[in-house]
């Protein structure tokens, strides 16, 4: 048996069919595994190496140890943005994963129009984010179509410069009831209201792309479930809850860690709408990385935007490991 | 299916953007808390007819004029720098000019309008950057104190030009350990816009280049009625500065180590403003009018005056003609006038295949002749001194007024952490534009983050 086993290991390589497959396989993948080592591996390996180091782009790279890592630890800028996207992604996650949820089931009712919908809800989604950014420029602009919609709600004129309002969530809340939040404080003040702006038109691009995903899964549910729900007296909502929901759980943990990881990597939205103000409330960690990397304010830090860049990987890691830890283990269950 | 949809999506896009009015206007403009840069990317009004220049090319000596000297046979070479149409062409004519000197160095343009300065760190990077190009303070702190810069002192002296043919406010942002990387292209300044008809509707006299800021404030004052405010000012370091400097105050040292914009003068000029935004209710941010930017205030009639550069001046001319407005110094301070200078250079790539004939371009494009030629199309300010009391002026009021305070103002410069101490400076103003913050509260917290930044490695 044993010799059996060792010789149809080694055999593997004797024979020339199995070794041809093998090498046809990795031809194949050649394309894009050589591009993924050297543009990804490759350059992680090197941002590693960077992120120990003081590296200005055009002098050799300097060894500094861990300082870099003290440094965007202690750095306000860094800190202030990931309390930013903390905010955003707390906001925003729950409320694209429940408005995907809810587009899917509305979609996968039999509707008229139903391709029509499908259609236009998934558009967002297709269309370039630069676009859409500079569409909502114009909405949220002071005389733009939001101000004027609502003013007409409202009956009274609506001024807001949506995306220039640093005053905070929780200070708005604060200030209904009278209170004030001391300048310096600047950790009270919850998400501004230019970043609510930019939430509000992420949710809008991205839910619908999480909407195709619960809406493959709502149609892989068996109809015998529901067939076997309905004979026992369940419908409607009480079927949602207890026979849809539970069988789109592994779709939930995937939304909820892409959604995640996404939200924490805001970018091209912040850059373009806001540049990070006002008063670095839109500040976003990969837009400091970006900023730091290249330079746009003071002598480009490579070093120290690498060090950020793996601070922010671990901290999205962790968010992830922790969210399949709960939803994975309800999975299983089932 | 998905063709229709989309089609449907612009079509509701256009219509939401013609709903909102002036919007789209707001966009084109410059944000105000961006530095204006000496040539912000405006239209010039005479490139249609640039050739109408006078000036005898290379034929006139003196003080700022290029000398030629010798330099590689058939060089070829490269000259890059951001810009719009408009000032492509100004840029294309100018290299015209400089073949009329050098007929046989080849000089391609290669204008980059958008990124121009991480396009030209990644290809400085990648030892793929052109020989010649605009060089700015993000520029030169990448680039100064990295050797990728050719000094160009040696060449002054072979071109007959110094240093001192030059504004030497602009040149510090150029130096660096004594040696100068890049020549001065143009600047821009400052300026007191006003709207005269406001004034003489409001029953309040015109300012004079002898005014003060206390001048200014009470007009201000009584200018604003109803929904028109005196004075438009965003909370920005930019056209904060001026009001520091006339008081004798300053963002950092001398040395650049330590940031003082928390100065009894900067907490001064800081009350200033407040009183005005918050009391007075006299001064209004551009976004409390709606406009992008400052220019786009007094285009729109929101605002009666405010501190702007040459910049308004194509701005206005394009979409504007209508409004008549003015330009004068600005007001003065306890220490006399002072102003904020903004200028571009062009320096040459140190590892150029050609140095002389780079250094030749980029002294040829900063000399007298060549900004002379510019001047006359109204695209910018000459940074050569000589050239500011030029007889075009004569003509030209407005322009004449910034082109003097070129001669008081001080550059719009700290050291190769300046943007983060101009950063520190705008969050202050802000917190107190919007009444989070007294003034010494707002500065010291400025101070602090830009002493912290300045003392990083």
């Amino acid at each position: 048996m044993a010799a059996q086993a060792t010789r149809q290991r080694t055999g593997f390589w004797q024979n020339e069919k199995a070794r041809g497959e093998a090498l046809t396989a990795y031809l194949f993948l050649s394309p894009y595994l050589i591009i993924t080592l050297v543009f990804t591996v490759g350059l992680l390996i090197y941002a590693v190496y960077l992120s120990f180091t003081r590296f200005d782009l055009f002098t050799p790279p300097e060894w500094r140890g861990i300082n870099n890592y003290i440094e965007s630890l202690g750095d306000a800028r860094f800190l202030r943005s990931l309390y930013n996207v903390a905010w955003y992604s707390l906001i925003v996650t729950p409320v694209q994963t429940l408005l995907a949820i809810l587009m899917a089931v509305l979609l996968n009712a039999p509707i008229a129009g139903k391709r029509f919908f499908r259609t236009v809800f998934y558009a967002p989604s297709v269309t370039s984010s630069v676009v859409i950014s500079m569409i909502f420029i114009w909405l949220y602009n002071r005389n733009g179509f939001i101000n004027f919609g609502l003013s007409q709600l409202l009956s009274r004129d609506v001024t807001v410069s949506w995306l220039q309002e640093p005053r905070g969530l929780i200070e708005i809340i604060a200030g209904l009831f009278g209170g004030t939040i001391p300048a310096d404080q600047w950790w009270l003040r919850g998400p501004s209201v230019a970043l609510m702006a930019i939430m509000a038109m992420n949710i809008f691009t991205t839910a619908p792309t999480f909407m195709i995903m619960f809406l493959a899964a709502l149609q892989d549910i068996p109809g015998y479930v529901y067939e076997a729900a309905s004979l026992d007296g369940s419908y409607g909502a009480h079927r949602f809850v207890n026979i849809t929901l539970p069988l789109l759980r592994p779709v939930i943990l995937l939304v909820i860690v892409l959604s995640t990881i996404g939200t924490f990597q805001l970018f091209d939205q912040a850059l373009l709408m806001t540049a990070g103000g006002p008063l670095d409330t839109t500040l976003t960690p990969t837009l400091l990385i970006y900023n730091e990397a290249l330079g746009k304010a003071g002598p480009p830090r490579m070093g120290l935007a690498s060090s950020m860049a793996f601070v922010l990987g671990a901290i999205i890691f962790v968010f992830t490991f922790i969210q399949r830890h709960y939803i994975e283990r309800g999975t299983e269950q089932i | 299916m998905k063709q229709t949809s989309l089609t449907l999506i612009i079509l509701v896009a256009l219509v939401l953007a013609a709903c909102s009015g002036g919007a789209t206007q707001t966009q084109t403009a410059p944000k105000a808390t961006e530095v204006p840069k000496a040539a912000q990317p405006v239209p010039a009004q005479a490139t249609t007819a640039p050739a109408q220049s006078q000036q005898p090319a290379a034929s006139a000596s003196g003080p700022g004029f290029f000398k030629k000297f010798d330099v590689e046979p058939n060089a070829q070479i490269t000259f890059s720098g951001w810009g719009d149409e408009a000032e492509q062409a100004v840029w294309r004519d100018a290299i015209a000019r400089f073949n009329k000197v050098y007929p046989d160095v080849k000089v391609t343009y290669q204008p980059v309008p958008a990124d121009f300065q991480t396009k030209l760190k990644a290809q400085m990077a990648a030892n793929q950057a052109p020989d010649t190009f605009y060089v700015d303070g993000e520029l030169m702190t990448a680039f100064g104190a990295t050797g990728k810069l050719l000094a160009l002192d040696d060449y002054l002296g072979q071109s007959g030009l110094q240093k001192s043919d030059w504004l030497e406010s602009l040149l510090p942002v150029f130096t660096n350990a004594g040696k100068l990387y890049a020549i001065p292209k143009d600047f821009g300044t400052l300026g007191l816009v006003y709207l005269p008809d406001m004034f003489t509707a409001a029953g309040v006299k015109e300012p004079t280049a002898d005014w003060t800021m206390d001048d200014l404030k009470n007009a201000a004052k009584q200018l604003t009625k109803g929904r028109v405010y005196g004075f438009c000012m965003a909370p920005d370091w930019a056209r904060f500065a001026p009001s520091l400097f006339q008081l004798g105050g300053d963002f950092t040292d001398a040395n650049f180590t330590k940031a003082t914009f928390n100065s009894p003068e900067a907490v001064q000029a800081t009350q200033y403003w407040a009183d005005m935004k918050l009391k007075d209710k006299s001064l209004a941010s551009p976004s409390d009018v709606g406009s992008g930017w400052c220019g786009e205030a007094i285009a729109k009639q929101q605002v009666a005056m405010t501190w702007e550069g040459g910049w308004m001046i194509p701005f206005l001319a394009k979409d504007f003609k209508d409004v008549k407005y003015k330009i004068i110094p600005l007001p003065k301070g306890a220490k006399g006038v002072s102003d904020i200078l903004f200028t571009n250079g062009i320096g040459v790539n140190a590892a150029t295949k050609f140095p002389k004939a780079s250094a030749a371009l980029a002294l040829y494009l900063g000399s007298r002749e060549n900004q002379e030629a510019i001047l006359q199309t109204g695209f910018a300010l000459p940074s050569t001194k000589a050239s500011l009391d030029h007889p075009w002026f004569k003509d030209h009021p407005n322009e004449a007024a910034l082109a003097q305070m070129g001669k008081v103002g001080k550059l719009a410069y700290w050291g190769a952490q300046g943007a983060k101490v101009q950063d520190a400076v705008a969050k202050s103003l802000e917190k107190v534009w919007l009444g989070q913050s007294e003034p010494k509260a707002a500065l010291d917290a400025g101070v602090d983050q830009a002493n912290k930044d300045m003392a990083a490695k």
